[in-house]
């Protein structure tokens, strides 16, 4: 199983890697919006899981599902939104209905983070 | 091996010799070179392959013996592929050699001419004179140089395109890159077709509204537009769609795709290929000039711009509806560039329906803006005859003079007068239909032009906003009138005066009077104005900073989470811990999960308070609501050997939000698990039909939900279902419970503290069930424990 988290929060990024690879799960990280949505495009369908936050400076993760959206790769890949949500979360439920796989919201527990990762596991 | 033949006269070409042994020879002489030619042809076994100059098509066709020797061939089943450069002399020969050949190509600026077949390579070479015959030819028959030049063909072949696509071009006049001015309709109408058919996978168009129409005045666009899809051409419009335009947008909506972006301006149509701007349509011309380009580096530019502005844009289907159904997305803007302010300003002077109030900051403004033509719309535009306007204009006794001689023949336009110190408003204020507001600060009176004079602008079609401009327009609209009473009573007392001389107190007495109220309304009407401004702006703050605090805070909060959660795994990849170790860090997760509890509290409280709680709400089974709300608690109820139950007494449906109304069963049960002691600890989940209406009146007398927590909706009529939630802790009694349901309330006791909690989750409950038209309360009349009740309505009753 091969896993990618776009996060911009090195600290948590580290502590998802450090569980993952505890359990011997491939695991890619990039703390960049841009970078995320490259290594998507570029890997497109290799990735069995791919965790994404929304709140990055630059390029947040709006941007890259919208690119996704239009790229026409949103559906495809299993795209699980990584958010610690807050009052505007409208934009949430378009992207939802337009492919991305479900919402997991910070802060996250271990068990939570398990049963997603047992969810998509290939 | 080349060798040359100096002979002459010219020997005739040894074709046997050729035949039999391998060589290279050049022979001379017109007359050689087309014998040598046809034999070439008609020995050859399987292919011809030749490369020949503009000239040769000419004498490929001309030359009978060629023409016939190369038909021989063709007919013998040998396959015949020429290359050849097609130019605008030449067309005529290379349509005649497409007939003879099986495959002709073009290619840019061929010199020289080569003919390759199984065996054989021949190089006819033109010394002198161009369009003639050759005089000399180079024939070798050597493997190595035949199967040389065939590669040199190849190559050349795979770069030349099909004759046919550069007859095409050459014969329609399509040129390599340019950009032109049209002048005339027509031929812009022919570039939008050729575009259009050319175009491959975009077309894209964008347009204001005067020029919106002028691809689409073509019918035979339009039929191709109609096709567009079928052959993946995707066809897009961008404009701005309005009240005027609507009934052509959705007829264009039929055949490509519209999206809708606020004040377009200007035109410009892109597709794979070509770009066509046009100016902006004038009265003698309805389609005027435009700019042609098939420049690659243009296209891109305006193929990207495209993107952008397509991209901000929303669909037109939902303009239209928000058009239809009269739906504007409520905004507050300010705008800070006074020229736009001034084309805004009359903007919506022109497309004022029905009402317009106008009130001016000062005579001068009133005349600056008169004098910079900024109201002539209002003056002179004909449509205006059925939109009421009304004007109030800052002046005095003198003024007031200069004013009425240039005033305005229109009946629809209504002025009064503010006396200048009726009104300290620095800005000038527009309200058009009640609908939407303009209002333009005022910084320096002096200035001459409009322009010069205003600073920002702030535009609302916000109800509350343009309502509240409403308000303080029609205050001071009605102070005039009560100044003209005041002025009228002056006069009838100034004559009453001359009579009565001793009645002049009481004059005074009225004059004073009303002069007091008249400081009054324009006292309240500044105050309006003034907390509106300042409640918009302190709660769009406030929402951003909640928004901020929260995610800020749940942000570090993730990571530790995981790796407590990971150190407290017995088979973690840090290691085993000590005992000790371990019960430190249960500490410390379980006081992230209270933190993380406390934000998402809070954040919950601030949604109810604003009225930003949105409920998803749908028909869910009650029984399993309540089952999916405690299953959570079942291990803990375990744990602790309490009895966790429930008591369906009803049946059925009921439409809310699962997720909420399930995070207020929780909440309660969770309270009731903390206070219940241990072992003999029980807690019920009741779910029965409301009882009668008298019964449900005894209920209320002891009801501590406070005076604004009673219920919405009437019960008259419809049914509800009661939940309780009942433990046998040790209750809650005494005054403290009558606060039980406000924020950050906590009854003290020592098991509260022990609990921790954030002293919010009733208050969300309660926000929770209200915001479903419920009511929540603390059952007083039950003693051996506690018991909160709240009901939901059976049928939705908020919508």
């Amino acid at each position: 199983m091969k896993v990618l988290i776009v996060d911009d929060n090195e600290e948590l990024t580290d502590a998802v890697k450090d569980f993952l690879d505890s359990i011997g799960i491939e695991c890619k990280v990039t703390n960049e919006g841009k970078e995320g949505l490259n290594e998507i495009l570029t890997e497109r369908g290799r990735y069995d899981l791919i965790l994404l936050d929304m709140a990055m400076p630059q390029f947040s993760g709006y941007d890259v599902l919208d690119t996704l959206k239009k790229e026409g790769v949103l559906k495809s890949e299993n795209i699980v939104i990584f958010t610690a949500s807050s009052i505007t979360d409208n934009n949430i439920d378009d992207f939802l209905a337009a492919g991305a796989k479900e919402v997991l919201k910070k802060p996250v527990s271990l068990d939570e983070l398990s049963q997603v990762i047992e969810k998509y596991r290939s | 091996m080349l060798t040359t033949c100096p002979s002459s006269p010219p020997r005739p070409p040894s074709l046997s010799n050729a035949n039999t042994a391998e060589g290279t020879e050049v022979f001379y002489g017109e007359e050689n070179v087309v014998n040598l030619v046809v034999q070439f042809a008609s020995k050859s076994g399987s292919k011809i392959d030749a490369c020949i100059d503009r000239t040769r098509p000419l004498l490929a066709t001309e030359i009978k013996p060629l023409k016939e020797a190369f038909l021989a061939a063709k007919s013998r089943g040998v396959k015949l592929r020429y290359i050849t450069e097609i130019t605008t002399e030449n067309i005529p020969y290379c349509k005649e050699l497409m007939r003879i050949v099986d495959e002709l190509r073009h290619l840019d600026g061929i010199k020289g001419n080569f003919y390759i077949s199984d065996i054989e390579y021949l190089a006819p070479a033109t010394m002198h004179a161009e369009w003639k015959p050759a005089s000399q030819i180079i024939y070798s028959n050597v493997k190595e140089i035949v199967e040389h030049e065939q590669y040199i063909f190849d190559t050349l072949w795979n770069r030349a395109i099909a004759a046919e696509e550069k007859l095409k071009e050459v014969e329609e006049g399509r040129v390599p890159e340019k950009i032109e001015v049209l002048h005339d309709t027509a031929t812009t109408l022919n570039r939008y077709l050729h575009g259009l058919c050319n175009a491959k996978s975009r077309w894209d168009y964008y347009a204001d509204q005067e020029s919106l129409f002028v691809p689409f005045s073509d019918p035979s666009i339009r039929t191709e537009l109609q096709n567009a899809k079928t052959r993946g051409l995707r066809a897009r419009v961008l404009t701005a769609i309005t009240r005027e335009n609507i009934s052509f947008c959705k007829e264009i909506l039929e055949i490509v795709e519209v999206r809708h972006l606020d004040g377009i301006k200007g035109n410009f149509g892109v597709t794979d290929t070509d770009y066509i701007a046009i100016s902006a349509p004038t009265e003698e011309q309805s389609i005027p000039n435009a700019v042609y380009s098939n420049v690659k580096e243009d296209i891109k530019q305006q193929q990207y711009v495209f993107e952008i502005l397509w991209n901000k844009a929303i669909s037109g289907e939902q303009k239209i509806t928000e058009l239809e159904e009269g739906i504007m997305p409520q905004v507050i803007e300010v705008i800070n560039d006074p020229a736009e302010s001034s084309i805004l300003y009359q903007d919506i002077l022109r497309s004022s329906k029905k009402e317009i109030m106008l009130l001016f900051p000062s005579f001068r403004a009133f005349n600056r803006q008169k004098k910079d033509g900024v109201l002539d719309l209002l003056i002179k535009a004909p449509y205006h005859s059925n939109v009421k306007v009304r004007l109030l204009v800052p002046s005095d006794e003198n003024t007031i003079k200069q004013v009425e001689n240039s005033l305005y023949s229109n009946p629809n336009i209504d002025i009064r007068y503010l006396e200048s110190n009726a009104s300290t408003t620095k800005s000038t204020i527009l309200v058009s239909d009640r609908e939407v507001s303009l209002v333009i600060e005022l910084i320096d009176d002096t200035k001459e032009h409009f322009i010069e004079a205003i600073g920002l602008s702030t535009y609302s079609n916000s109800k509350s906003s343009v309502l509240s401009y409403v308000s303080i327009f029609e205050n001071l609209w009605a102070l005039t009138e009560l100044y003209q009473e005041v002025k009228e009573a002056n006069e009838k007392l100034e004559i009453a005066n001359k009579q009565l001389i001793g009645k002049e107190e009481k004059q005074q007495a009225l004059t004073s009077s009303l002069e007091k109220t008249n400081e009054e309304l324009v006292g309240l009407s500044r105050l309006l104005s003034k907390s509106y401004a300042e409640l918009s702006a302190a709660n769009k703050a406030k929402e951003e900073f909640m928004s901020m605090v929260s995610h800020e805070l749940k942000t570090p909060l993730a990571p530790m989470k995981l790796y407590t959660e990971m150190l407290l795994k017995s088979k973690s990849s840090f290691g085993n811990i000590t005992e000790k170790q371990k019960k430190a860090i249960q500490i410390i997760h379980n006081d992230i999960l209270r933190l993380e509890v406390l934000v998402s509290d809070l954040l919950d409280v601030y949604k109810l308070d604003i009225g930003r709680l949105k409920l998803k709400k749908t028909e869910v089974d009650i029984e399993q609501l309540v089952n999916e709300s405690i299953a959570e608690f079942m291990p803990l109820a375990k744990d602790k050997r309490i009895k966790l139950g429930t008591d369906v007494r009803t049946s059925g449906t009921i439409k809310c939000d699962p997720g909420r109304i399930s995070q207020v069963i929780s909440n309660l049960v969770k309270n009731s698990i903390d206070f219940v002691a241990q072992d003999k600890g029980r807690v019920i989940i009741r779910v029965e039909e409301e009882r009668s209406e008298k019964e449900e009146k005894q209920e209320k007398d002891v009801s501590i939900s406070d005076s604004t927590a009673a219920p919405k909706a009437s019960s008259g009529g419809n049914h509800k279902v009661v939940f309780t939630i009942e433990d046998n802790g040790p209750g809650m009694h005494g005054s403290d419970t009558d606060h039980l349901f406000k924020k950050f309330y906590q009854i003290d006791t020592t098991a509260t503290r022990k609990h921790g909690g954030t002293g919010l989750g009733l208050a969300i409950c309660r926000g929770i069930v209200e915001a479903h038209g419920g009511r929540i309360w603390l059952d007083k009349t039950y003693t051996t424990g506690a018991s909160i009740k709240f009901t939901l309505p059976r049928n939705d009753v908020t919508q």
